[in-house]
């Protein structure tokens, strides 16, 4: 089967502090996906003036749409969202004519700080993962994309490097297989 | 004696800039009323010419020294070609003119040479103050005036020859004995320039002494002259050659500045000394002749000049600026004739006729000019059927730019892109025909004219847009505007902080030139240096936002006594003032993300 390709948009608007997401996009950088395309946001829009003709035909050309980003305040860091209001268009992305993402998937890869018992009903988030993220998985079912199951680093405050090393290790070996037309996890 | 030149000087120099003259003519005025035709009150003005031709030494020195061969050679087409054709046609047309008048070939080709050439003097300053340099017709004059500065080297070298052919007896036996004479000097002189003089300047230099520097540079300047007229050359075209010869020595710049106030100075004294020598009496012997030979020369120039333009693509208003622009007989001409004069080729009678032709031309050009833009700004508007001050049916713009130089110009194109309507004043007619072209209105002139701002739909307009460069110009119109106490929204351009200030505290909204700029190149510097685009971005935003606010916050509080002495030393305060308010932006206003 052929391979897919795959679009990484990345959000963080100080890669040089980052430890978590610095890491995890050094290992998707590094990790044998050739026709990963990345798209570093706030580099490419400092003032956030998306040049959305260009993002659309990008995404035109891409299979699976992976939105790597640290979770800041339950949700995502603002030049993503900016990203999602101005790109996915009515009459491109969603509404009547707008079918130019269906089928194509979605995969958030997400560093949270508070680690993985704080999102439930119990513990200080109050709501699970799976709830918070609500917004985005429908925002990708609207388009009519396939919402996949978001690959989350938790605990990204105290993560020891092994772990680090780990998640960079999945990611790596998610993205692939999910590019290889692997089955759906 | 200094006394009297100067208050002369003080008199009618600014008279006749205010006049709108420029300064050469109140030069000129000085020397005429205090000459021989005025109240005489120096009666040997030979004597003050030659220490006066000083002055036009120097001129021609720094003229050489700012030849620079890559100028010339970007600007070679328009130097060489429209440059070599207006010399040479007005050398053809005046020297044919006197053969028919009469005159013997030598006087006619002599009168033609001091004619051919325009005023650098008159005509470039009036570039500068009209800001003209940046249209295509300024930069074509400016190449004609350059190829005439060229053209001065081989007219002066022709003129001891023309001595023998005249028949009377050069100054030292046979002509190809002078010609050798002076080939040697100019070998001597190159010899000197390439091999010598970058040694001594270099030492003299590194001495530190900034007077000695000085002195030695109008030491080279006069002793080069000197040598000059020792083998019977001019001093000029000596001191020319020393410039082109220093003009791409690292001293360049150093040597100009030096040398500036002496210049300005002595050629003050120069165009003092020539008013004197003007015998005003031939006036008033043979008025007739003297008009008829000044329409001729400023006449057959225009023409001339006309077709030249022409020819070198320049259209319309522009055209005729550029004709009547170069439309006079130069300093030079005075050189020229003075020397010719001395060496008998022509008589005091013939001397004087020329030098007050060419001095009345000179005079002219400034009401020349008036004319030209008055009948200029008259046919713009016939042409587009606007009468002034009408009601126009379609819907007034409502955004108006003063000035559509390369600041107004960004603005224009920006509201262009968004199809909103705007109605552009500014003073080169090119640029209207090229507004108007796109279905703008344009409107000519200087937009300080109430007149013409209300013609241009002051009173609908909800912007007003001051972009203009003379800061002067603009704070009268924000004056003027702001009496009228109407609802439009000015914004001005500000060349400083200084002019910001100003503007400010007559309450209106400020762009500095520079400053977004500069700080659009710290950000790409931040970049350079590895910051990523958001943390530079950010930073240089916040930076600017902090400058502006603290222009703001110190507007209040300069007062215009700060404006009035801003000197070096108190800009220089005021940087270091400002950097140290600097160094209080915290790190603690940096964002700290989790």
């Amino acid at each position: 089967m052929s391979s897919l390709r795959a679009n990484l948009y990345f959000s963080h608007p100080q890669p040089q502090r980052s430890r978590v997401n610095a890491e995890l996009r050094r290992a998707i950088g590094q990790g044998e996906v050739p026709s990963l395309k990345v798209f570093d946001l706030y580099e490419m829009y400092p003032d956030f003036e998306i040049d959305v003709a260009f993002e659309k035909q990008q995404l035109l050309q891409a299979d699976l749409l992976i939105f790597q980003h640290p979770f800041y305040w339950y949700s995502c860091p603002p030049i993503m969202k900016q990203w999602i209001d101005r790109v996915l268009e009515v009459g491109f992305a969603y509404g009547p004519g707008g079918n130019a993402l269906v089928g194509k998937k979605w995969l958030q890869v997400i560093s949270a700080g508070g680690g993985a018992e704080a999102y439930r009903a119990e513990g200080s988030n109050h709501y699970t993962m799976e709830e918070l993220l609500r917004p985005f998985e429908r925002t990708a079912k609207l388009c009519g994309m396939q919402y996949l199951e978001p690959l989350i680093v938790y605990g990204a405050r105290r993560i020891s490097d092994q772990e680090l090393d780990r998640a960079g290790k999945e990611y790596v070996h998610r993205i692939q297989s999910l590019l290889n037309g692997g089955g759906e996890p | 004696m200094a006394l009297v030149f100067m208050a002369a000087a003080v008199i009618f120099v600014p008279l006749s800039s205010k006049l709108g003259l420029g300064s050469v003519v109140g030069y000129l005025i000085a020397g005429l009323v205090l000459g021989p035709s005025g109240i005489a009150f120096i009666s040997e003005p030979n004597d003050i010419m030659h220490f006066a031709e000083l002055g036009v030494v120097l001129l021609l020195f720094l003229i050489g020294l700012e030849l620079n061969p890559k100028k010339l050679w970007d600007l070679r087409k328009s130097i060489f070609g429209t440059g070599l054709a207006q010399v040479g046609s007005a050398l053809l047309v005046f020297a044919g003119l006197a053969w028919l008048a009469g005159f013997s070939l030598t006087v006619g080709l002599v009168a033609a040479m001091g004619f051919a050439l325009s005023s650098t003097a008159v005509a470039l300053q009036i570039v500068k103050e009209r800001s003209w340099l940046g249209t295509s017709f300024g930069q074509s004059s400016f190449a004609v005036l350059l190829f005439q500065d060229l053209a001065v080297i081989p007219m002066l070298l022709v003129l001891p020859l023309l001595v023998a052919t005249s028949g009377q007896t050069a100054e030292a036996g046979s002509p190809f004995l002078s010609f050798a004479k002076s080939v040697f000097a100019i070998l001597l002189i190159i010899f000197l320039g390439r091999y010598v003089l970058r040694h001594v300047f270099r030492l003299v230099a590194e001495s530190g002494m900034k007077e000695v520097f000085t002195a030695l540079i109008l030491l080279l300047v006069l002793g080069i002259s000197f040598l000059m007229s020792a083998v019977g050359l001019s001093m000029a075209f000596g001191a020319f050659l020393a410039g082109v010869l220093l003009a791409d020595s690292e001293y360049r710049h150093e040597i100009e500045i030096d040398i500036e106030p002496f210049k300005g100075l002595l050629l003050g004294l120069f165009f003092i000394s020539v008013g004197m020598s003007t015998d005003l009496y031939v006036v008033l012997r043979s008025p007739l002749l003297v008009l008829a030979v000044l329409i001729i020369l400023v006449g057959a120039k225009y023409g001339l000049n006309l077709l030249i333009a022409r020819f070198a693509g320049i259209r319309g208003g522009d055209a005729l600026l550029f004709a009547a622009l170069l439309a006079q007989g130069g300093e030079f001409a005075f050189v020229l004739f003075a020397t010719s004069s001395q060496l008998g080729i022509l008589n005091s009678d013939q001397q004087a006729l020329l030098s007050l032709s060419v001095a009345l031309s000179m005079m002219a050009t400034p009401l020349l000019l008036k004319l030209t833009e008055k009948s200029i700004a008259r046919s713009l508007i016939a042409k587009s059927g606007d009468k002034q001050f009408d009601h126009v049916q379609n819907e007034n713009a409502r955004v108006l730019i003063a000035g559509y130089g390369r600041f107004g110009q960004m603005v224009g194109r920006l509201l262009h892109s968004l199809d909103i309507p705007i109605t552009v004043l500014d003073s080169d007619p090119n640029q209207i025909e090229i507004v108007r072209s796109f279905g703008w209105k344009a409107f000519y002139g200087d937009a300080t004219r109430m007149d013409l701002l209300h013609a241009a739909g002051l009173m609908e307009a909800k912007v007003l847009v001051i972009a203009i460069d003379d800061m002067d110009a603009a704070e009268r119109i924000i004056l003027e505007v702001k009496e009228l106490k109407l609802n439009v929204h000015i914004i001005t351009r500000a060349r400083n902080r200084a002019w910001a200030f100003r503007m400010m505290n007559h309450g209106v909204e400020v762009v500095r030139e520079v400053a977004s700029a500069s700080v659009e190149m710290a950000e790409r510097t931040l970049v350079g240096l590895g910051y990523s685009q958001y943390d530079a971005f950010r930073m240089s935003r916040r930076f600017y936002r902090y400058d502006k606010k603290m222009l703001a916050d110190s507007a209040p509080h300069a007062n215009d006594q700060k404006f009035l002495v801003s000197t070096a030393a108190k800009s220089r305060d005021d940087l270091i003032q400002i950097m140290k308010q600097d160094q209080q932006i915290e790190e603690s206003t940096e964002p700290q993300w989790s």
